[in-house]
């Protein structure tokens, strides 16, 4: 959720280039950054032992793995993000992504506890099931 | 937060950037490895491995490096050509495994049944005569006194330590010839940088080209040459992680995406196959 209440992440609208590009200007944020960076930090700073949803949250579109895709963000505002199972909301910094550092050490601990195809059958899942959740909402 | 900082691994030099990988590969779980700026536009290597000062570091990885077996690789060094499959697996224990992986680009089956090591200088530098025994001897050659001077930048270039053509700043033993190390016999090196150098190897082991050429990762073809180009991180990173971070060509990546990486720097050292050496590295990023 941004600070005014809105929804970040996910549009109660059918995809349109246009319109994106109109409310993503008018929210100042970077053209091609990840709301993911934003969401991983926030997971991490919630359930700092847990190591998988951080990474499937930042790795579920099939990026930012090992790497986060840079994108310059030069914003100094913060967001405030809803995690279900938490009552009070979690004020993240715009800008924030997960460091190499917090990557790599990731990849390696969840490759050796589930293997590379493990994981990467885990990220799969995932973003099947948030097509599905994002499809259901679309025709309702 | 115990990091040592090792003075005589320059962030310019393809042998020190090797010998960085190799440690990392040698360090135990939970050690970092990073790049420090030292100077202007200079780097230093610096570990976090829970050694309290470079003496007990030194122990650690010549520890290591005496627990991969290396003596059966001599074996292997006798006939490389001439290796059965059984023989070959056999052999592989985890230390000869991993100097495989850096030294030998591929072990194709030749039509007699045996297996054909190839080096991967052979590709690179087009020598393989006494590649693997340079590494035996070197390896069982170590103590803990010359790595911990190697490491503290107090090693002393010697007569017969070959560098097997890694390391551009090495010099020709004969007087009359002072030229850069031509990866033959009769190299003045500094003791203990193979070991390090050919374990670090397994890290960026390059893939065979079609055209009897090792490329991919941080192996790039660059016009007509092949280069190894390397990141100096300075962000500090698990060593066992490092492979991810280094097994690739960062000079092609974005300034940003290099920012949002920890790589301040990219260097390239052409790979000087009718000298048979690495040349000295430039930065190209």
């Amino acid at each position: 959720m941004s600070a005014s209440g809105g929804p970040l992440a996910k549009s109660a609208y059918p995809y349109d280039p246009v319109r994106v590009r109109r409310l993503r200007d008018a929210a100042g944020w970077p053209k091609g950054k990840r709301h993911e960076l934003v969401s991983a930090v926030a997971v991490a700073l919630a359930h700092p032992e847990d190591e998988l949803a951080a990474w499937l949250a930042v790795t579920h579109h099939g990026r930012n793995r090992p790497f986060c895709l840079a994108v310059e963000d030069p914003s100094s505002s913060m967001v405030e993000i809803a995690l279900e199972g938490r009552e009070d909301g979690l004020r993240v910094a715009a800008g924030a992504a997960p460091g190499v550092a917090e990557q790599l050490g990731r990849l390696v601990v969840l490759g050796e506890q589930f293997g590379p195809w493990g994981l990467a059958y885990l990220e799969a899942l995932l973003i099947c099931a948030d097509r599905a959740v994002s499809a259901e909402e679309s025709a309702s | 937060m115990s990091e040592l900082v090792l003075a005589g691994l320059r962030g310019g030099s393809p042998a020190a950037a090797l010998a960085l990988y190799g440690i990392a590969s040698l360090l135990p779980a939970g050690s970092t490895v990073r790049w420090l700026e030292h100077g202007s536009g200079d780097w230093v290597a610096a570990v976090d491995a829970g050694a309290a000062d470079l003496s007990a570091l030194s122990v650690v990885l010549v520890d290591a490096i005496k627990a991969d077996d290396l003596g059966s690789l001599d074996e292997v060094a006798k006939d490389i050509n001439e290796v059965t499959p059984e023989q070959f697996a056999v052999r592989r224990s985890a230390g000869v495994h991993r100097v495989l992986v850096g030294l030998a680009a591929e072990a194709p089956l030749r039509p007699n049944g045996n297996v054909a090591i190839t080096p991967i200088c052979t590709y690179s530098f087009g020598t393989r005569g006494t590649l693997f025994g340079n590494a035996v001897k070197q390896d069982a050659s170590l103590t803990v006194d010359v790595m911990r001077r190697l490491l503290a930048g107090e090693g002393r270039e010697q007569k017969d330590v070959n560098t097997l053509g890694f390391d551009p700043s090495a010099r020709r033993q004969d007087g009359a010839v002072i030229g850069p190390d031509p990866s033959a016999d009769g190299v003045r090196g500094v003791p203990g940088l193979v070991p390090l150098v050919l374990r670090g190897l397994a890290t960026v082991a390059p893939m065979p080209g079609t055209a009897r050429s090792a490329q991919g990762g941080a192996f790039v073809r660059a016009g007509s040459h092949l280069e190894f180009r390397w990141p100096v991180l300075s962000t500090a990173v698990r060593s066992d992680a490092l492979a991810f971070l280094v097994a690739r060509d960062w000079s092609a990546r974005s300034a940003a995406q290099r920012r949002a990486s920890g790589v301040d720097a990219v260097y390239a050292s052409t790979v000087l196959r009718d000298e048979r050496r690495l040349a000295a590295g430039r930065r190209v990023a």
